[in-house]
């Protein structure tokens, strides 16, 4: 790769830094190299690639060079920047390699320190079902004494499961019976009035039975639940407290 | 063997290489003679001089030579305080550890 050539590319890889950052740099690799004069190919072997040059060029001004290099006994390195064939791959000033520049040691020390600050993995929703699949596992060895008490309890929680889902499954069915009665009366009347207002009529009745009946579901989900469950899970709060409290 | 000191000691042998040229010195010339006292890479001193140029360390002009332009560096005076911090305390960091390796010397002589 000759100077221009060189010149050229480091210019287009400095494109998106700010216009006198790039001025600067340009300026003073376009000057290295004509001072340079039979040297240049030599320094820009040693440059290693347009890329290698940008890469440095931007992670200084990302303020990422300052802890990078060392003294050896050959002199100053920044290992990250020493391979001659530096590779877009490899390149710093990229979001992605900038974690974890600096080495793979370094990068290990920090994911130490993450695994420990990340706090352990825990969801409302596992814990739901690991203690529903503990209850229901659990469930036989309670079966002996309480058993007859515990299916007696089911059965109850059956029932009332199944009037819940009746009464709202009954206030569903009425509204959109009704509905479509009253659909089918309008349709109707189109051949025979009568006919057609006598099926109008039974849908509006319907329809009303539907609501009576969804007013019920109101105040049966929106008092009577409540109610219930408070009333079963206070004596249970009670039994609790006085528990702890005598402990 | 590594000795890891840190980017400030090439800070040092920048400034003291610039503070020799009293009418200021090119970036060619500096990464030569630095060239001459250790090894650095022809690609290491941009980024030094570019900080020490934000910190006011050193100053540019621009002068004309053979019909372009060169850019020229010389120390300000706060490079001069810094770079007589440096030699201060590379005078009692290095004398430091000579005298320890050299009494291990002596006591295994």
């Amino acid at each position: 790769m000759n100077r221009d050539e060189f010149m050229e590319q480091l210019e287009y890889l400095l494109s998106d830094i700010p216009e006198e950052e790039k001025e600067d740099a340009l300026a003073y690799y376009r000057d290295y190299l004509e001072e340079a004069g039979e040297g240049a190919e030599d320094a820009i072997r040693e440059f290693g690639s347009p890329e290698r040059i940008a890469s440095i060029i931007r992670s200084d001004l990302a303020g990422n060079l300052e802890e990078g290099g060392e003294f050896t006994d050959r002199g100053y390195d920044d290992e990250r920047f020493r391979d001659p064939n530096y590779q877009v791959s490899r390149r710093l000033d990229l979001p992605e390699t900038r974690e974890n520049q600096g080495g793979s040691g370094d990068s290990e020390k920090r994911e130490d320190r993450e695994k420990k600050r990340r706090p352990p993995y825990t969801s409302r929703l596992l814990k739901t079902v690991l203690w529903v699949i503990l209850i229901i596992v659990a469930a036989p060895m309670f079966m002996g004494a309480g058993g007859v008490v515990m299916g007696i309890t089911a059965a109850i929680l059956c029932i009332l499961v199944g009037v819940i889902a009746l009464l709202g499954v009954l206030t569903l069915a009425l509204l959109l019976g009704g509905l479509a009665l009253c659909v089918l009366g309008i349709i109707s009347m189109a051949g025979w009035i009568p006919g057609g207002l006598l099926v109008l009529g039974a849908g509006v009745a319907v329809i009303g039975l539907g609501i009576i009946s969804l007013l019920l579901s109101i105040l049966f989900y929106g008092r009577f639940l409540p109610w219930l469950i408070r009333s079963l899970i206070n004596p249970l709060n009670r039994l609790v407290h006085r528990r702890k409290a005598n402990a | 063997m590594v000795f890891n000191t840190g980017a400030a000691l090439l800070d040092a042998i920048v400034l003291a290489v610039v503070s020799k040229e009293t009418k200021g010195t090119y970036g060619y010339k500096i990464t030569q003679d630095v060239r001459g006292a250790i090894e650095v890479s022809e690609s290491t001193l941009y980024p030094v001089l570019r900080r020490l140029l934000k910190e006011n360390c050193l100053a540019v002009y621009d002068m004309a030579i053979d019909g372009r332009n060169r850019r020229y560096y010389q120390i300000t005076e706060k490079g001069r305080t810094q770079l007589n911090l440096y030699r201060s305390e590379w005078a009692i960091y290095s004398g430091k550890i000579s005298r320890i390796l050299e009494e291990l010397i002596d006591e295994q002589g």
